[in-house]
């Protein structure tokens, strides 16, 4: 009866020491920006097919790469209302487009619980913006996320972890595949990132396109294999 | 009875009346609803004319003689080599699969809707649509209608993906609508929900996802089996049958 107690008497004086033990602390393991991109404003208002030169030169390393309607999708600038900025803008794509970024240095690697992309974007109609990834294999991914309508603009927070993907058809700019869920994809060394809503623009005016001032990536960087700066040939 | 006797006792047996005339009032009023639920005024279950497996949708797929199809979009129209726009379907397996429209060849964004020669739809108060549908890949399913003044619109509610064949029904009066370019099957440039649309006179009414198709193969599409309407039929202005010029 007394080792009982006794034994009771020690694990409560050890409860406060166990307490202070350090626990598994995600708010210090966040992993860094490992991007961000931004669009340059343009000299004069409008909008033009968007293209490398367009990526800030904030980040060198950065390569844009485009999807689908690759021709038709545009960097805009409005000189009203001047809290905008520069955006992506799909309403002239004639069929799905995509936009993703690469780092030319570096994989970056998403399998934390921490890992996360951040974006400034606006939809019109029903268009719902999607991420978008490219694995270290080759295979394109397209996310079970989406951002849909606002009336304004709007930063999104979005953690990766829990995500399911469909395969993504990079020509079409569609989802394809055997139809299933890829639930558990290996995201170690993820080769772009971007996004796409899947549809077509709905044109000039408010009816029904993505708009995207920024997005940002949370993950841990990745050498690539080989030391120097490597090009994909797509 | 003394006065104090009758006033603690009178509102009592107020009471207790009332009490017992409660339940019939509000079984009275749980009934309403029940009768107001409206006619099925729309039925089609589609017919397969060949009986091939697929090939792109006609009217000869129609199996109500009232109802005319219409396809619409740039590829709304099907054809074959290469395979294209909106294709019908049948599967001998699995058995359970009704005989559907399938958006999967669509180049482009494209619809399919019902006209009903004789009338017109009103979709006022507890009209519904029933369907039965399978999504695959990321595509919604949408209701659209067409007005009787020509405005075409397009519903915020959606059916998405599901392993199987299911039905769905909805309320038309919780659906949201944006108007709908019907030459391109996107939203229209003005952007705006219309709020309260005139539901008295619905021309046609069908559906698309707002989407190219991913082609054969499970990837991106909508299958549509059996639509159903709910509502109240308003003849056209004429008897005889009236057929769209579009």
């Amino acid at each position: 009866m007394a080792a009982f107690g006794l034994i009771a008497f020690t694990a409560s004086a050890q409860a406060p020491a166990a307490a202070k033990a350090p626990r598994v602390a995600p708010e210090d393991n966040r992993p860094p920006l490992f991007f961000r991109a931004e669009w340059k404003r343009p000299a004069e208002e409008g909008n033009h097919n968007i293209n490398q030169a367009d990526i800030s030169s904030q980040n060198p390393n950065l390569e844009l790469k485009l999807y689908g309607d690759k021709a038709n999708v545009q960097e805009t600038l409005h000189g009203v209302p001047k809290t905008e900025g520069t955006y992506i803008w799909t309403g002239l794509c004639e069929s799905s487009c995509a936009v993703a970024l690469r780092d030319k240095a570096n994989y970056v690697d998403l399998s934390g619980p921490m890992a996360k992309l951040r974006w400034k974007s606006k939809q019109a109609g029903y268009h719902m913006l999607r991420p978008v990834i490219r694995l270290a294999d080759g295979t394109y991914l397209v996310s079970d996320y989406a951002d849909g309508y606002t009336a304004d603009w709007r930063e999104s927070d979005i953690p990766l972890t829990g995500m399911r993907w469909r395969q993504f058809d990079a020509k079409t700019a569609l989802t394809s595949g055997n139809g299933k869920w890829i639930d558990h994809p290996d995201l170690t060394k993820v080769d772009e990132i971007g996004f796409t809503d899947l549809m077509s623009g709905a044109g000039h005016g408010a009816g029904g396109s993505s708009r995207i001032s920024w997005i940002e990536v949370y993950g841990n960087p990745v050498k690539r294999d080989s030391g120097a700066t490597q090009t994909t040939s797509k | 009875m003394t006065k104090l006797q009758f006033m603690i006792v009178a509102p009592l047996l107020a009471g207790s009346v009332a009490f017992a005339q409660a339940p019939k009032e509000k079984v009275n009023a749980r009934a309403l609803p029940q009768n107001n639920k409206p006619a099925l005024v729309l039925s089609e279950q589609w017919q397969q004319i060949p009986a091939d497996v697929e090939h792109p949708v006609t009217q000869a797929a129609v199996t109500n003689p009232n109802l005319e199809l219409k396809l619409y979009g740039p590829d709304g129209v099907g054809g074959t080599n290469p395979d294209h726009g909106v294709w019908i379907v049948w599967h001998e397996q699995p058995q359970t699969e009704p005989l559907h429209l399938w958006t999967g060849l669509c180049k482009s964004n494209c619809a399919a809707a019902l006209r009903d020669k004789y009338n017109y739809l009103d979709l006022r108060d507890s009209a519904a649509i029933r369907w039965d549908v399978k999504i695959v890949g990321f595509h919604l399913l949408r209701p659209i209608i067409k007005l009787a003044d020509g405005t075409w619109l397009v519903g915020d509610h959606t059916d998405g993906i599901q392993n199987d064949w299911h039905q769905s029904e909805f309320s038309i009066a919780d659906v949201r609508w944006r108007k709908l370019d019907i030459a391109k099957v996107v939203e229209a440039a003005d952007g705006k929900w219309i709020e309260n649309p005139d539901l008295s006179r619905v021309d046609e009414i069908g559906f698309t996802d707002l989407m190219a198709g991913s082609g054969h193969g499970p990837g991106g599409w909508s299958d549509v089996g059996r639509i159903e309407v709910f509502g109240k039929a308003t003849p056209r202005t004429a008897n005889t049958p009236q057929t769209s010029s579009k």
